[in-house]
């Protein structure tokens, strides 16, 4: 039906629909003539009017409450197949997914197969999170933590294929019977045993508990669900500042919110249930404390009626001694318990190895006690606890001789004859707490689930994971084997490996001292280029794939930004390569092409004039006839353009304020695949190379970095890659003698905790933490404790956090609301102020010194300048005039220093305006500090020995102030001293891990 | 976890209002749990004698879910709009898995009428309903729109005129026509 005829009809009806209903049908004849399609419509329609009554007149939302409250029954019924899972009863459920017992129809064996709830697995970030936890809780290889088979999706739905555990949870043991103390201090040995392990993987926990821990038939302990809190915790509470009622857990809303469980506040950390941001591996250490005397005793250590009477009684009460309410407890574990439960994180036991040992002493003392007392006595006494146990031999009353009998070395002769028998009645998974929410995951994955004929799923799998850098990944032609470059064990210098995707130790091609990065393989297969970085050149070189006699094909001057630029790519016929390369250190890039054989260069792309950076990330097409590449504007941004290989002039693809990180085609030449902050936070996109919207790839990729399609287009592999930075304090004696103390590291976790400030008065320091997953501004006092957190953007980028001279605010940057603006937030929290409004970058404020103006760097110009604006806001000023990005007021407020963001040196002019005048040369963007009587700064350029130097305004001379051990953290500021110089801030990446995972159908959107 | 911050819908809606249609897959669970909350809060106030009130429900929602006045919506008619989007996608999305759980046709109507005495053979389901909306949409994408936004929106017959700028008499026209013309097609879909 045309549009018009829906039309006539309509105006035919509306008409008759205004006559008296027995004029209607004399008017219908009249209108309609012959044309009977017309009279019938338009009778039907008036007839359906008629009979409508109230249909659809209350609205929908009506019926939502129905619809909502609606519960589901199982999701899976037996003999159902998820993947290769075939399934074979529900194991149970709770409030972190179904698990059902399944069997593995390739291996065939028995697994336990968890399915997340959808509602955990619905924010791709959160996704992101999880996976990156549990790729590296896969990596644990301990008997003690529960073996991870595999991770993917099937459906639409994650699961988790694990090792089927044979026996019960401590939950479970602990409800059916009391525990004797030998049982439990085994128990509690073997767990701290895995959090050991994960901890040193970098790994925490944040929920132990009986439900957790599962103990096998033959006595064996298994930790489970390492990394899953990562699903469930938001990266930070909702409301400003954590309190108790901010809703971080859900007994607090006193509604059935789905999300931490009820009953896990008891095993809480004192830390943890003032938000979940501020815990680090000692919170695993407490809850085990909690575990270890719930098994003593038989009860919980902190009780109250409701939830606040738990978590006051959690903060402030010290529990009962174990003495109180057991029998036969030795000092030596009361001792235990009480530095696992010490409230401040500070005062506890510092690793779960220190605990560990401590718990397999006390064994072994008690064991020895126990032989003596058995042939001392025929009388043997047993804990009261411990009767209806056939394990029998415990502890006997009273085992002061044995607190001082000698340790045995040889444990496992000892253990050995320790047979535990635990009374094992259900094969049950855990996770049995009952979540309340659990029926809509149900429903949903049901959904999912019956979907037939769904794609392949998208599916993970770690390819390296050894120790330091692996990155720059790229397929054999056949997509069997990845080359990569990897800064070795040592750590200490890049080469190229080879790895076959199916197992086997990687193949190191190159060992040479210079830094071998981007291989890139050869189409026919068998060699691999890359690009060689010598203290003289950079270098494309060629080596055999199977390894020999490398050949130096082109020195070359790689682009002065982002790394990824640099990398190569051979034309599908093999002849020749593409690169990025600078016709003199000044020079922008472009992009050349290489003749394998003849090693002639033509270059194919000029970037506009008066470009800084240029074109770099070269890519052939499938077809090898276009090339793909980035070019950075003047913006500090990249864009993706194409280009015909023969030459011409190159298209435009996106139009994005965006760092692009990598290119790849589809094999079909049709989309070119990229990975790109346009949304924030990295992300892998694909834009067809016809042009239009790039459209987000769904599969999770946490710590994008360098990443290689094959040539199938089945498998992206990635490198995923964590630096750990942290802010260290050096206390300066005095800048005349450089000397300095001890350097201490001042505010750490196992993230990213950049950008420090001092306060004016030197008591506080502000700074910028991704410790909750996502950065965040934070404040503390001087010396790192007091965490507060300001921010709760949950998501977009936060830096340079710095103080009002009245200490009241903070100014920052972010890109809260799309680009880089500049913010404010007072230091008692609350919503941030924008500042700045224009469309361009507004980056790394200061205040000057009397309060009333904020600088900062912005290229609203076209350029980057050093701009200021009132800091209540209004019209901003423009202050340098030769470039500028970075300014501090000198404490006078006479002179504004500042630096530049693409040369080296330091800079000042008059606060009112003038001319520039250079202070000093080596001065980076971020690694500097000025004070009354000079400036602080740490110059690149004396790697491998970086240290703090001090430049006096008065001699006008530089010395060393303190040496520094590792890399600094050059992404955000890294350096801030007190006002009176005698305490320097510095940022230290302290370690960088970067793995290589394989994402199978990555392309898959379900 | 329990309801996504405000930034995080925030964000979304900015997003999906920029045109990312992959922020609204994002959305609406979250906003599922915040309407799930605020039905189920309602339904005790019901219990208790309170009434129903529809679209305040849609509003109290979105207005709780997002940080209004950080969005930059075009206009209030904006909001509405995305509101009654937000909830088709939801009650359908509900809809068709209570479908596919009961594994029956007879058993998974939702009705779409107050009244008992049509409810019975004259009701349809939402899925179809929702479907037939679309076939709508492709003769009239406005009248669409007027169903959409009223039943879905809970708007008044006002408030739809000033989201789709129209005069309230068009509305009337509008939703006199939508209804029956729907009615129609769900009734020969049943019949058939």
């Amino acid at each position: 039906m045309t549009s018009e005829r829906f039309e006539q009809i309509a105006q035919l009806y509306g008409a008759a629909l205004e006559l008296a209903p027995e004029e209607r049908a004399s008017f219908i004849d009249s209108a309609c003539g012959a044309d009977e399609e017309l009279r019938r419509e338009v009778e039907s329609l008036l007839e359906a009017h008629e009979e409508a009554g109230d249909f659809i007149t209350t609205p929908a939302f009506g019926m939502a409450a129905e619809l909502f409250s609606d519960r589901e029954t199982p999701s899976l019924s037996p003999g159902r197949c998820i993947s290769h899972y075939q399934i074979l009863s529900l194991l149970g459920t709770g409030g972190m997914g179904e698990v059902y017992l399944a069997e593995d129809t390739v291996l065939r064996r028995k697994v336990a197969l968890k399915l997340l709830p959808k509602e955990f697995t619905d924010n791709p970030e959160r996704v992101g999170r999880f996976e990156l936890e549990a790729r590296a809780a896969s990596a644990l290889n301990h008997p003690n933590i529960i073996t991870i088979h595999e991770m993917g999706r099937a459906g639409g739905v994650y699961f988790i294929a694990t090792e089927f555990i044979d026996g019960e949870t401590l939950r479970d043991h602990l409800a059916r019977a009391r525990m004797n103390l030998a049982e439990a201090i085994e128990v509690a040995a073997q767990v701290a045993s895995a959090l050991d392990v994960a901890h040193g993987a970098g790994v925490v926990h944040r929920d132990v508990k009986p439900e957790n821990v599962m103990i096998r038939r033959d006595g064996i302990v298994k930790v489970l669900d390492f990394g899953l809190t990562k699903l469930t915790e938001k990266a930070a509470p909702a409301a400003p500042r954590q309190s108790v009622s901010s809703g971080v857990w859900s007994e607090t809303t006193g509604e059935n919110e789905p999300g931490l469980v009820l009953g896990t506040v008891r095993y809480m950390s004192p830390e943890q249930t003032r938000g979940s941001a501020q815990v680090d591996h000692r919170t695993d250490i407490w809850s085990l404390g909690v575990v270890l005397y719930e098994m003593a005793a038989g009860r919980a250590p902190f009780q109250g009626e409701d939830i606040h009477q738990r978590i006051t009684s959690i903060r402030e009460d010290e529990p009962l001694p174990l003495a109180s309410v057991a029998e036969g407890v030795p000092a030596g574990l009361e001792e235990i318990v009480r530095k696992a439960l010490a409230k401040d994180p500070g005062e506890r036991y510092q690793t779960a190895r220190e605990m560990a040992v401590d718990l397999r002493n006390l064994r072994r003392r008690l064991e020895v006690g126990e032989e003596m007392a058995r042939a001392s006595s025929s009388e043997w006494a047993f804990t009261s606890g411990a009767v209806n146990s056939n394990s029998g031999r415990l502890l006997t009353v009273g085992t002061g001789a044995a607190e001082q009998a000698p340790q045995i070395s040889d444990a496992g002769g000892i253990a050995g004859k320790s047979k535990r028998r635990l009374l094992i009645t259900l094969a049950a998974f855990a996770l049995l707490t009952a979540g309340a929410f659990f029926w809509v995951y149900r429903w949903l994955s049901q959904n999912h689930l019956s979907d037939k004929a769904a794609a392949p799923a998208p599916k993970i799998v770690p390819f390296t994971s050894f120790p330091g850098v692996e990155m720059e990944p790229s397929f054999s032609p056949d997509g069997k084997q990845i080359a990569f470059s990897w800064n070795g064990p040592g750590g200490d210098n890049y080469d190229i490996y080879v790895k076959s995707l199916d197992a086997g130790a990687p193949l190191r091609l190159t060992n040479h001292p210079g830094e071998d990065h981007f291989p890139s393989w050869s189409p026919d297969g068998r060699h691999i280029a890359f690009i060689r970085s010598t203290e003289n050149e950079d270098a494309i070189v060629l080596v055999p794939a199977s390894g020999g006699p490398e050949r130096m094909l082109q020195s070359v001057i790689p682009p002065d930004f982002r790394l990824s630029s640099h990398c190569l790519s051979w034309s599908p016929d093999g002849k020749s390569i593409a690169f990025a390369d600078r016709a003199s250190p000044l020079a922008p890039a472009s992009i050349y092409l290489l003749s394998v054989e003849s090693l002639e260069r033509r270059r194919l792309t000029w970037p506009p004039a008066g470009t800084t950076h240029g074109d770099g990330a070269p890519a052939f097409s499938p077809a090898g006839d276009t090339l793909a590449f980035t070019r950075r504007g003047s913006d500090d941004t990249d864009n993706i353009y194409i280009v015909p290989v023969s030459g011409g002039e190159p298209t435009r693809l996106t139009s994005d304020k965006a760092i692009i990180n990598g290119l790849a085609w589809t094999p079909d030449g049709r989309e070119i695949i990229f990975s790109s902050n346009r949304a924030g936070a990295r992300h892998l996109w694909k834009i067809a190379a016809s042009g239009g919207t790039p459209e987000r790839i769904p599969a999770g990729v946490e710590g994008l970095n360098t990443f290689a399609v094959s040539r199938q287009g089945r498998l992206l592999a990635y490198a995923a890659t964590t630096s750990d930075s942290n802010i260290w304090r050096v206390e300066v004696r005095g800048t005349k003698d450089a000397s300095s103390n001890q350097p201490l590291k001042l505010i750490a976790s196992t993230w990213m905790d950049n950008s420090p400030q001092y306060s004016p008065d030197g008591k506080k320091i502000v700074f910028t933490s991704s410790r909750t997953g996502k950065l965040e501004v934070w404040t503390c006092d001087r010396e790192g404790s007091n965490l507060v957190q300001l921010t709760f953007f949950n998501g977009p980028h936060v830096g340079t956090p710095r103080w009002s001279p009245d200490g009241r605010e903070i100014v920052f940057d972010s890109t809260a609301e799309g680009q880089r603006d500049v913010y404010v937030v007072g230091v008692d929290g609350g919503r941030p102020r924008r500042l700045t409004v224009e469309p361009s970058l507004d980056v790394r404020p200061s205040w000057s010194r009397d309060g009333r103006f904020i600088y900062f760097g912005s290229n609203r110009s076209g350029e980057w300048q050093v701009w200021k604006a009132p800091a209540e806001g209004g019209p901003a000023v423009q202050l340098t005039k030769q470039g500028g990005r970075e300014a501090f007021e000198s404490p006078d407020g006479r002179f504004v220093y500042y630096a530049k963001g693409d040369v080296p040196g330091l800079w000042r002019v008059p606060a009112e305006g003038g001319e520039e005048v250079k202070i000093l040369d080596q001065v980076r963007q971020g690694a500097w500090a000025v004070w009354e009587q000079g400036v602080y700064f740490v110059n690149p350029d004396t790697r491998p020995h970086l240290s703090v130097e001090f430049y006096s305004f008065a001699t006008h001379r530089t010395t060393r102030v303190a040496p520094i051990e590792k890399e600094l953290f050059w992404g955000a500021p890294n350096l801030a001293t007190t006002a009176d110089g005698r305490a320097i801030l510095y940022v230290q990446v302290d370690q960088t891990e970067s793995d290589i995972i394989l994402v199978e159908n990555f392309l898959s959107t379900h | 976890m329990t309801t996504a911050t405000t930034q995080e819908i925030t964000e979304l809606l900015k997003a999906w209002s920029k045109g990312d249609k992959a922020a609204l897959d994002e959305l609406i669970p979250v906003c599922y749990w915040e309407l799930r909350r605020i039905a189920h809060r309602h339904m005790r106030q019901e219990r208790t004698g309170h009434s129903l009130q529809t679209s305040a429900l849609v509003n109290e929602a979105f207005l709780r879910l997002t940080d209004w006045k950080n969005v930059e919506w075009q206009n209030r008619a904006h909001f509405f709009a995305m509101a009654a989007r937000i909830m088709r996608n939801i009650l359908v999305d509900l809809a068709k898995r209570r479908q596919r759980a009961r594994h029956g046709a007879g058993a998974l109507r939702v009705s779409l009428s107050a009244a008992a005495r049509v409810s019975q053979e004259r009701s349809a389901d939402l899925v179809a309903l929702d479907e037939a909306l679309d076939a709508l949409a492709r003769h009239s994408e406005r009248r669409s729109r007027v169903v959409e936004l009223r039943f879905f929106g809970g708007l008044t017959i006002e408030e739809t005129a000033e989201v789709l700028k129209v005069s309230p008499e068009t509305v009337s026209r509008d939703w006199n026509l939508a209804r029956a013309w729907l009615y129609r097609e769900l009734s020969r879909k049943e019949d058939g």
